[in-house]
């Protein structure tokens, strides 16, 4: 670890302070005049390239005035070039346009294939949303979150689920945020939509382990979705209509080039036809979203915004029940330049979950509530110190509250209530970070340290447990006493050695902490989730990850190869025990057990982003393993994200430049599970029973995973942009009907007293309809 | 309570659809299993051993010949059901005295029997306060059944685990006899009817135990009619921890991967010494009885005539025909 650091202030001192020359300046929609936020400013003559920040604002260095030609490009814009000449600070912005037509929008990649040859970063995907449309989309919802389960190395966490794994990692090890938010369930209706309404996003943007400085708090991934700022030059609108959920979304300006606005809802309604059936004439099922943004520029040098999200899922049974889960998350940033080389962005952020479960027959009551809310700052600087280096530094501070669970039952014939209150946890998770981007010449570097700070925070209760992890008594802390704290020293690097014109070679360390652990048993997306900070007894889970990548642009750019390896260690990682009790269990401590764990996996993917037929065929392989003394004799077992083999063809027709034809076809190996060896019968109670008897877990696994989507989008003007655009889009998923196991239970036939396997499954062909638009 | 808001959950959860599947696993070696329980009220309890099998294999287990004592008083060989060892018929655990199980068997056939132990405290009985049956509606007359068994007792302080047995006294028809039924359980529908104080230490508890309906199946195929004047009682049984936690685990086992509250399954707790899967346990008991009470439209007017005879409105001033 000193090695590390000293490596790291070593090469922080050979940063140079010899710039002179500077062009700046700002990338705006030339339509709606919104700054465009990760487009690039790419230098001709030196290869240099900037990325636009959160605000649209890009900053170069020269060591010589120029000329210099600069072509700014974005994800569905033209091009658009100019010969400038370097002064002590020159202004440069740039206006592109949108393409020629709407759908020209997926052959843009907002990445860029020259670029990904020289950032030294490794595992990074950014997906634009016009590539997200093209996608074939399962009941017709445009989803972003699916959309990434088919790049190399992401896994869904069970069919149809918005809950993913990050190469091998658990569901919560990814950190998302939305506008610097963090979204703590990011699932509507069990998983199967995300909460992200596509109309609102920006870019999106996941790392899948080399996560930067500036980012942390969990081991896996990093999914940064950025929404819109807001159309500064007209009132506009985007929607969809289909057959189970509808959207709309509007923007425009309030005040001229000042203060701009978009709001933006979706609703579910294939639950509200329910009661059109007799006996489910009082059941209800739905859910919402609402976004909206403020963005306000207070003058060139500073701006505001603010981003808000609420949304809600809905679930009453016949009268007598209903269930309730809310995601609310809002964000204010203030992003200051202080010069052409210096700027800071602040956001102050807030994020609730919570959910709600309650019951009522006649005078019997039940009601159960959990919450997890998240006060958040965030401070970062960026230095561009010369034309090879931009320093990043700052610091990040969270206050989390968890209510694990409160539930009450009431009686009112005796008057009664029965009340069980799981005392609330508290905690304050803080971090410096700096991180710098040095490029010289053919080799980029990025590197930094991040140290995080974790605090446990009274009036508390842990439990003192046994070598077996059974409780033997409890330690009680103060109210307001800081009484536990973990430290962590993260560093990361990445290098880059750009070696011919079109290929390059890359190598990452990063080590990363996480201090929140998802107490979870299931992975069917289940709305259940109950957090836990790390305590006395639950160590945080720290990840070491090294890997290797190989990038070739071949014909032309028309095509890109990319290899990568990696190798992950992990230290306690966490895992249930046998037969664990997770539902509202104040001990719930005593439950966990953790261990060591490892994944290592390579990922191939050859893309391609030009022409009429785009897309990318991928293979990834990947294995994901602990050890954990408590579980399976202490021997290596699978993790539940151990899926070896995965496939994953995504190809895009567009003909005459207004019809797509979309196609996704994903294989993967069947997910670990348990199943039982032998059997013994019971028959205590009067009845004889066969009881299956599991001697290891996940020693087996569910049948292959596969299927294939289709998709067709017509645009309804034919590919000429109008006023008023629309398209329909028309989406089978899993159109040879593969009975995917999401399921699978031992059990007797009632009639022959076989034992048996049944496998559920929840979909067979889904076919959707959806028509949007936009004006 | 958390079976109810578990219960409500899984009530809310989509439909889906299955199908049969090969699924192959490996054949583990056989083990001894033994299971069974005392209680503190008299009567015959048994003792079951047998043996596991491959999940997929024969479900025949071996007779195993064995010797089973509790506290040195032997039981004996029912030669009627394999593998069954019986109480005396008076047989009665006394509260917070110890009682050990001893068996005796060649399991492994080397020709030396192995010895299984497993010792455990009675636990103290835990009074029920009151039955209620509650309707299961929310209209405003709701008609007598379904309802639930609502139990009110208190807890008291310290672990306790509790379950609770069903008996509906009942007569077929109006010339019969009044019988009583032990509604029978398997793992997964009893388990719903057992719960720990582990959050609830203390409190005043009121759980509904039993779901009563007009037709009630007290064995794997057998049904009863449930009218007017027949009883319900309810028996709170408060057990001994580890056979409480066996039986959890083996519900566990049984629901598999269960979506919402899936626990992964594994090695089975016990408190039987020598290497035997299973479980000796105890428990006590406490019983409260409350008569079914009439409302109209709950019972069909044939319905009623055939149980109570043609006079039937009378007995229950309907003021009808």
């Amino acid at each position: 670890m000193r090695r590390g650091v000293f490596v790291i202030l070593s090469l922080l001192a050979t940063l140079s302070v010899s710039a002179q020359y500077t062009i700046c300046g700002y990338l705006f929609d030339a339509g709606t005049k919104e700054t465009l936020i990760s487009a690039y400013v790419r230098v001709a003559e030196t290869g240099q390239v900037a990325l636009t920040n959160a605000e649209g604002y890009y900053t170069l260095q020269f060591q010589a005035e120029g000329p210099f030609t600069l072509e700014a490009t974005y994800v569905g814009y033209e091009a658009s070039k100019a010969s400038v000449k370097a002064t002590k600070r020159t202004r440069q912005n740039f206006y592109l346009s949108e393409s020629g037509t709407q759908l020209s929008e997926v052959v843009v990649n907002s990445t860029g294939f020259t670029k990904s040859l020289e950032t030294p970063q490794m595992g990074v995907e950014k997906l634009s949303i016009g590539q997200i449309r093209k996608i074939p989309a399962f009941m017709g919802e445009v989803d972003v979150i699916k959309s990434f389960q088919l790049l190399p190395g992401v896994q869904s966490t069970s069919e149809g689920s918005s809950s993913f794994s990050v190469r091998g990692g658990a569901p919560d090890q990814n950190l998302i945020l939305l506008d610097g938010a963090t979204i703590y369930n990011a699932s509507h209706l069990m998983g199967f939509f995300s909460v992200f309404n596509n109309d609102i996003i920006d870019n999106a943007t996941l790392y899948k382990g080399d996560i930067p400085a500036t980012q942390g708090g969990r081991i896996s991934s990093l999914l940064e979705i950025d929404t819109k700022e807001g159309s500064n030059d007209a009132f506009s609108g985007r929607g969809g209509i289909g057959l189970i959920s509808s959207r709309l979304m509007l923007e425009g300006p309030l005040v001229k080039d000042r203060l701009t606005a978009w709001i933006s809802g979706r609703v579910f309604y294939a639950g509200m036809f329910l009661p059109l059936i007799e006996r489910l004439k009082k059941t209800r099922l739905t859910f919402y979203d609402v976004n909206a943004r403020l963005s306000a520029k207070l003058s060139d040098k500073h701006r505001l915004s603010f981003s808000g999200y609420a949304g809600q899922d809905y679930f009453a049974l016949s009268g007598t029940g209903n269930f309730n889960y809310a995601n609310q998350a809002m964000s204010l940033r203030w992003n200051a330049i202080v010069n052409d080389n210096f700027y800071i962005a602040t956001t102050v952020a807030n994020s609730w979950y919570q959910y709600t479960g309650s019951g009522a027959l006649s005078g019997l009551s039940a009601e159960w509530k959990s919450r997890i809310a998240d006060y958040g700052f965030r401070q970062e600087y960026t230095w561009n110190i010369d034309s090879h280096n931009k320093l990043k530094f700052g610091l990040s501070t969270s206050f989390k509250q968890i209510h694990t669970g409160d539930a009450s039952m009431f009686q009112s014939g005796i008057d009664n209530t029965l009340s069980i209150a799981i005392p609330m946890t508290q905690n304050l998770e803080s971090a410096f970070f700096v991180g710098n981007e040095q490029t010289y010449g053919p080799v980029s570097m990025n590197y930094g340290v991040r140290l995080s700070i974790y605090n446990n925070i009274g009036p508390q209760d842990e439990l003192l447990l046994d070598d077996d992890h059974n409780k033997i008594g409890v330690e009680s802390f103060g109210k307001g006493k800081f009484y536990n704290t973990y430290f962590n020293a993260e560093p990361r690097f990445s290098i880059s050695y750009n070696f011919v014109k079109s290929m390059s070679l890359k190598a990452s360390y990063s080590r990363s902490a996480q201090n929140l652990h998802l107490i979870q048993t299931t992975t069917a997306g289940s709305p259940l989730d109950v957090w836990r900070g790390s305590d006395k007894n639950l160590k945080p889970t720290t990840c070491n990850q090294w890997a290797l990548g190989y990038v070739w642009n071949f014909w032309d750019d028309r095509f890109q190869f990319s290899l990568e390896g990696y190798y992950k260690q992990l230290n306690n990682v966490v895992d249930f025990k046998d037969f664990a009790n997770v539902m509202l269990n104040a001990d719930i401590d005593a439950e966990i057990v953790s261990g060591k764990g490892r994944a290592y996996g390579v990922e191939v993917m050859l893309k391609k982003e030009v022409g009429s037929v785009t897309g990318w065929v991928s293979y990834a392989y990947s294995r994901s393993l602990q050890t954990i003394a408590q579980i399976n004799g202490g021997r290596e077992y699978s993790s539940f994200s151990d899926r070896p083999h995965s496939v994953n063809i995504v190809l895009n027709y567009n003909i005459a430049g207004w019809v797509d034809l979309g196609a996704t076809w994903v294989y993967a190996t069947g997910q670990p599970m348990s199943a039982p060896e032998s059997s013994y019968e019971f028959s205590d109670f009067g009845e004889t029973e066969v009881v299956p008897v599991y001697t290891g877990r996940n020693q087996y696994r569910k049948p292959d995973y596969h299927r294939l989507d289709l998709s067709v989008t017509f645009d309804l003007n034919k590919g000429v942009k109008k006023k008023y655009n629309h398209d329909i889009n028309i989406s089978f998923y899993n159109v040879y009907c593969r009975h995917n196991a999401w399921m699978i239970e031992f059990t007797t036939d009632p009639e022959t007293k076989e034992r048996v396997a049944d496998m559920t499954y929840l979909f067979s062909i889904v076919p959707s309809v959806t028509y949007n638009f936009s004006f | 309570m958390r079976k109810i808001l578990s219960l409500l959950l899984l009530a809310i959860f989509m439909a889906s659809c299955s199908e049969r599947i090969n699924f192959n696993v490996n054949d583990a070696a056989p083990q001894p299993v033994i299971t069974g329980y005392i209680c503190t009220v008299p009567g015959c309890y048994s003792i079951r051993i047998s043996s596991t099998s491959g999940y997929f294999g024969s479900s025949s287990t071996r007779d195993i010949a064995a010797v089973v004592d509790i506290n040195g008083i032997p039981l004996v060989k029912d030669d009627s059901i394999r593998g069954k060892y019986n109480t005396p018929d008076d047989f009665c655990a006394v509260e917070g005295e110890l009682y050990t199980l001893t068996v005796r068997m060649d399991f492994d056939g080397d020709g030396i029997n192995e010895t299984y132990t497993a010792s455990e405290v009675a636990p103290s009985t835990v009074p029920l306060q009151n039955l209620i049956l509650q309707p299961l509606s929310n209209d405003e007359n709701p008609h007598s059944l379904p309802a639930t068994s609502l139990i009110i007792f208190q807890d008291p302080v310290g672990p306790n685990n509790y379950g609770a047995h069903l008996y509906i006294t009942s007569a077929q028809d109006s010339s019969g006899e009044y019988r009583r039924y032990h509604m029978s359980n398997t793992l997964s529908d009893y388990v719903t009817n057992m719960f720990s104080n582990d959050v609830e230490d203390g409190s005043t508890i009121f759980y509904p135990a039993y779901f009563i309906t007009r037709r009630m199946l007290y064995t794997e195929t057998d049904t009863i009619d449930v009218f007017p004047f027949d009883t319900i009682e309810v028996e709170l049984n408060n057990h001994s921890y580890t056979y409480y936690e066996f039986i959890r685990q083996g519900q566990t086992a049984v629901s598999g991967e269960n979506p919402l509250f899936m626990s992964p399954a594994g090695t089975f707790i016990t408190n039987i010494e020598g290497g035997a899967i299973g479980a000796f346990g105890i428990y006590s008991c406490s019983t409260m009885r409350q008569p079914v009470t009439y409302t109209p439209d709950t019972w069909s007017d044939e319905k009623m005539e055939k149980r109570f005879g043609s006079k039937w409105r009378e007995m229950f001033n309907t003021g009808g025909e």
